[in-house]
């Protein structure tokens, strides 16, 4: 299956609003589809195969099924809970917000939109749901495990690794297609936040300017990096697999990170750690000052 | 005549004489034969064996003699006796001392005497073997030596008697002794010094469970539960050594046949039979004497513990002397350890407390004089100086004549009971002091009967006299005529329940009309008839009337409450739906024209025009959400998350967000390194506050102008201060500051605002429990306007 072609679905129930959106969208080069209110969009999305949409932009007001019911059916859909779901609403206070994130939304924009937070929030997502999403088909690819595996340690230092290694590591697990996503975002997390000492306002930088893989790859070369490594331990035993992942960076303020915080909320990244918080982990702790996180998983 | 004289031992011949025991004794053949043969071989007509008694002889044997005595003095015997040969008189009227002899001149004429003295076996003379004829009669050497032998033969025959007689006298003896021995009921045991058992009676065989055979030629210490023979010599010394003959009494222990060991009483004593020593042991079994010793000391002792544990102890006064006598139990009540000696009734009387003294020497008197029973409740002075109260009760004994005797008594420790009783009392008035107090009345009353107890404060409450006699009819018709119907409901459900509680209204004689709170348990006597209620009523008037203002207060508070609810709901509802149907328009005009902005055709016009409706459209929102903010905060609709909020990282997300801001200003963003503490605040709030203070310093600064931001702790908060070089604020004008949407002078102006940011600032930092100042210099020296706000330290920097 494709993953190269994005669509999006665009739903409001005015229609001045989704005309706008839709302009937006189609200005910035992205396929899209639209629905008038969230019963109608439902209709369209579970006729089409479970990766038809890429995205799906909701307005939070409306009639027949409003945006968050939208998004609740959505997250009870095995198939369908991966595609990212933005909201949209011209009611900004905090307890709204927080709601719509609380049951998994991507984003939530207010209105009235500023049009290029609407394009980073958009790249962001895609970005987001192709990688996990490429991740997951390699996952189904793997058909051997070394499922008689009882303890190990791995070394890595680039994200390529990591990927590998949390498609080995997440095939072993109960929800692989759950887990893969947690230990991947929080081993590049080890990586480029660890090992690389790229910082937040950095990384936010970097992928405005589309420069984060570049920068990664430099920073893996550069002398005072080049020698960190990322170690990965693994347990296990018949009901679970602990997971410790140790960097060799300056640790961080992980407590920040572990829920959604409204202060990042329109940021185009920081919700790794939190995504691999809520990825179905039995649990997840960090120690050493952000240094080690140590995560037990189900055992398949 | 002449009569005998008496022997120069005459009084130990006559106990030899009567130790023969044969005076006044049956005849005796084995005399009478010698008398016989006398008198066949004499031929004399009268032959006697004559015993010389005090006054009299007397004839043990006599042939052809009828009397069986004669007097002494006038005897022919009398004088036999006094030689050792024959006595012969031949022929007695020829014989001066007896010539006028009444037996030789008068019957039996008695003419010639040969008479032989016999000789008891002691050797004492005691008698004669003597012949008789009534005419004169000479014997020859021949016959008088045969007369000697006969005598002898007498004398045998006395001997033999005395044998015969002892040997009787002995076998009595024996069988006497046997008898009580074989009848005693203790067991008598004779053993030879070296612990042969000898002898034992049969209630040795029964008290120790043995035959004879197992006893006799066996040690004695098989019948004592210890080796017991040394002891016994030990005992037999000390015998001796007391030496009153009494054999002395031990308790020792024996041991049966079958093992049991019991307690008996043992004397022992030594005896010598013919020349050999013989240890008598008499045994008593005393278990049953020690049982019951026993069992009375336990009594003694219950008796002893149960006056201790009641608290009760026995007295006895001797009127007479005033001796007093103490139980155990008495004189622990005083204070004393145990049972006292030697006691005067002054002990006694110096206990009493003072102030009872009277009263105790009064119940003695009319108990003594009266015959009352002395029963008298009074307080003593303990030996340690306690007070504690007893009571005493006691009866006098008299004497035959009336006179007191004795005082006999117990007294008992009742101090608890008393202290409870007094206590009681003491509550009991306190509870009537705080019933009336309370206008609090307890009652009972009878359903059946009609009767009804109220106690004082009831008549209080319903303004009754005293004097009238309450009844249920007459409560009833205190009770309000509305309110009737609720005491029957009342009696209904307490039926069920047992509990007859309600309120209702009473009217006075005086025609007040009061509320009375009535509780009560009802509860149905055995006759399943009769209702008792038992309980209390209380004058809740000023209750009532405060519970009354009370209720409409709160009604009024919660009318107002509602009112206001309804108003915030519907201000909540307005700024949600405005803010909603501002922005939607917006939307679309921000919207559209971003994306028309994005087309590359446009003119410079055209795109000077549409950044002018972006622009105008970003302002308008900004005063869309600081308006509708303001409306939030003013009408308290904002939840404030305070929690410790490193400053530095809120002033660099700050500084981080106005800096494209203060590049187009050309105006420099200094922050002091002194801001490293943590404050107790809203994250985001505190945000929005610095944004609004920083952003003005910068819009109202002039080119080139700074911006400082630093801090000072200031005891338990943080001032930070925001610092700007800009023209300055004139006093006139600072008081206007903080109200809403005063933009002093700057209307007109190209600085954007809305008039509201510092209002919004004020309000949320003292929300965050700090406060908002601001000093301004307008001089062309010294310009510039200081802002600073006051934040709480974090408890983790204050303890630091």
């Amino acid at each position: 299956m494709s993953i190269s072609a994005p669509r999006l679905l665009l739903i409001d129930d005015t229609p001045a609003a989704l005309k706008l959106l839709s302009l937006m969208v189609s200005s910035m080069g992205w396929d899209y589809e639209t629905a008038e209110d969230g019963e109608q969009a439902l209709a369209k999305i579970q006729a089409q195969q479970p990766n038809y949409y890429s995205i799906i932009i909701s307005d939070w007001m409306m009639p027949n099924l409003n945006g968050l019911e939208l998004l609740k059916t959505l997250k009870k859909d095995a198939q369908r809970r991966h595609i990212p779901v933005i909201l949209q609403t011209a009611l900004a206070d905090k307890e709204n917000m927080q709601q719509g994130l609380n049951e998994g939304a991507f984003y939530y924009l207010t209105k009235p939109l500023d049009m290029d937070l609407v394009q980073s929030v958009i790249q962001s997502a895609l970005r987001d749901y192709k990688s996990h999403q490429t991740l997951r088909e390699e996952l189904a690819k793997i058909t051997e495990s070394f499922s008689s595996v009882t303890q190990a340690e791995f070394h890595y230092k680039t994200i390529e690794q990591a990927r590998g290694l949390s498609l080995l590591i997440a095939s072993l697990t109960d929800e692989p297609e759950d887990t893969v996503v947690g230990l991947f975002e929080l081993m590049i997390n080890a990586v480029e936040h660890g090992n690389l000492g790229i910082t937040y306002d950095e990384k936010t930088q970097l992928i405005e300017q589309e420069r984060l893989a570049d920068e990664v790859k430099q920073r893996l070369q550069q002398e005072g990096y080049r020698d960190k490594y990322v170690t990965l331990q693994l347990h296990s035993d018949e009901q679970n697999i602990d997971v410790v992942i140790r960097d060799m960076g300056q640790g961080f303020n992980f407590e920040d990170y572990l829920e959604f915080s409204m202060e990042r909320a329109l940021d185009n990244h920081g919700r790794g750690i939190m995504m691999a918080n809520n990825c179905g982990f039995r649990s997840m702790t960090f120690s050493d000052g952000g240094r080690q996180v140590t995560c037990k998983i189900a055992r398949h | 005549m002449q009569a005998p004289d008496l022997p120069f031992n005459e009084a130990e011949r006559i106990v030899s004489l009567y130790a023969l025991g044969l005076l006044d004794s049956e005849p005796d053949e084995r005399f009478d034969r010698v008398t016989r043969l006398a008198k066949r071989y004499f031929d004399f007509p009268v032959v006697l064996i004559s015993l010389v008694d005090r006054q009299r002889q007397w004839f043990k044997s006599a042939v052809g003699f009828e009397v069986k005595e004669a007097p002494r003095n006038t005897s022919f015997c009398g004088h036999a006796i006094l030689q050792d040969d024959v006595f012969a008189i031949p022929d007695a009227t020829q014989d001066p001392r007896f010539a006028n002899n009444p037996f030789v001149l008068n019957e039996p004429f008695i003419r010639s005497y040969y008479g032989i003295p016999v000789k008891a076996p002691d050797g004492h003379q005691v008698g004669t073997l003597c012949l008789i004829d009534y005419q004169p009669r000479t014997l020859t050497s021949d016959q008088l030596e045969t007369l000697k032998d006969m005598g002898r033969m007498v004398e045998d025959k006395m001997a033999l008697n005395n044998i015969i007689r002892q040997a009787r006298a002995a076998r009595h003896r024996e069988l006497r002794l046997n008898a009580i021995l074989q009848n005693e009921l203790d067991a008598i045991v004779s053993i030879e010094p070296d612990g042969l058992i000898i002898a034992a009676n049969p209630a040795t065989e029964a008290l120790f469970g043995y035959r004879q055979s197992e006893l006799l030629d066996h040690k004695v210490d098989k019948i004592f539960h210890r080796p017991f023979l040394k002891q016994i010599h030990a005992f037999i010394q000390q015998s001796e050594l007391s030496n009153d003959g009494q054999p002395l009494r031990y308790e020792v222990r024996g041991i049966r046949a079958c093992g049991e060991v019991f307690p008996m009483e043992l004397s022992v004593s030594q005896i010598e039979i013919e020349d050999e020593t013989q240890i008598i042991l008499i045994m008593r079994d005393i278990s049953e004497r020690k049982a019951y010793e026993q069992q009375l000391q336990t009594l003694l002792d219950r008796l002893k513990r149960s006056q201790q544990f009641a608290h009760i102890g026995t007295w006895e006064w001797d009127m007479q002397t005033d001796e007093l006598y103490w139980s155990d139990g008495a004189a622990v009540i005083f204070g004393l350890q145990h049972e006292p000696l030697n006691l005067k009734i002054e002990e006694f009387s110096n206990r009493i407390h003072p102030e009872d003294r009277e009263t105790v020497a009064d119940a003695v008197k009319r108990c003594v004089e009266s015959r009352d029973r002395y029963d008298v409740e009074h307080r003593i002075i303990r030996h340690d100086g306690h007070e504690i109260w007893v009571q005493e009760r006691g009866d006098v004994i008299y004497d035959e004549q009336g006179q007191p005797l004795k005082m006999l008594g117990v007294v008992i420790d009742i101090d608890a009971k008393k202290r409870a009783e007094l206590e009681l009392d003491e509550r009991r008035q306190q509870l009537q002091q705080a019933q009336v107090r309370a206008k609090l009345g307890h009652w009972q009353a009878n359903l059946k009967t009609g009767e009804l107890y109220w106690s004082d404060v009831i008549y209080d409450i319903f303004g009754i006299d005293k004097t009238v006699q309450p009844s249920v009819e007459l409560f009833q018709s205190c009770v309000h005529p509305d309110d009737l119907h609720l005491i029957d409901k009342s009696h209904d459900s307490g039926k069920q329940d047992g509990i007859h509680d309600l309120v209702h209204r009473i009217v006075r004689p005086d025609g007040e009309v009061r509320w009375v709170h009535e509780l009560a348990d009802m509860v149905l006597e055995d006759d399943q008839e009769t209702y008792i209620l038992t309980g209390t009523v209380q004058d809740i008037t000023d209750l009532k009337r405060v519970e009354q203002e009370l209720l409409e207060q709160q009604n009024q508070l919660r009318a107002a409450m509602l009112q206001a609810e309804r108003a915030s709901q519907a201000k909540s509802e307005f700024l949600s739906s405005m803010s909603h149907e501002l922005r939607t328009p917006l939307n679309s005009i921000l919207g559209f024209a971003q994306v028309l902005m994005r087309d590359k055709h446009l003119n410079e016009l055209q795109q000077d025009s549409l950044q002018e409706i972006v622009q105008a459209g970003k302002h308008l929102l900004e005063l869309i959400n600081e308006v509708l903010d303001f409306a939030r905060i003013e009408s308290g609709q904002i939840d404030l998350k305070i929690e410790d909020v490193a400053l530095e990282k809120v002033v660099q997300d700050c500084v981080q967000l106005l800096k494209p801001q203060a590049l187009g200003k050309q105006v420099e963003l200094l922050v002091s390194s002194d801001i490293g503490y943590k404050v107790r605040a809203d994250r985001l709030r505190l945000k929005q506050v610095l944004l609004n203070l920083i952003s003005n310093g910068i819009k109202y600064n002039v080119v080139n102008g700074q911006v400082k931001v630093d801090c000072q702790l200031e005891q338990d908060h943080v001032r930070v201060k925001v610092t700007d070089t800009g023209l300055g604020i004139s006093p006139d004008k600072m008081q206007k500051l903080f109200t809403p949407f005063e933009r002093l002078g700057q209307e007109g102006s190209a600085i954007e605002g809305s008039g509201i940011g510092l209002t919004i600032s004020k309000t949320l930092i003292e929300y965050m429990g700090g406060d908002i100042a601001v000093q301004s210099q307008t001089e062309q020296s010294q310009q510039g306007t200081e802002f600073s706000i006051t934040l709480p330290l974090a408890q983790s920097q204050l303890n630091a």
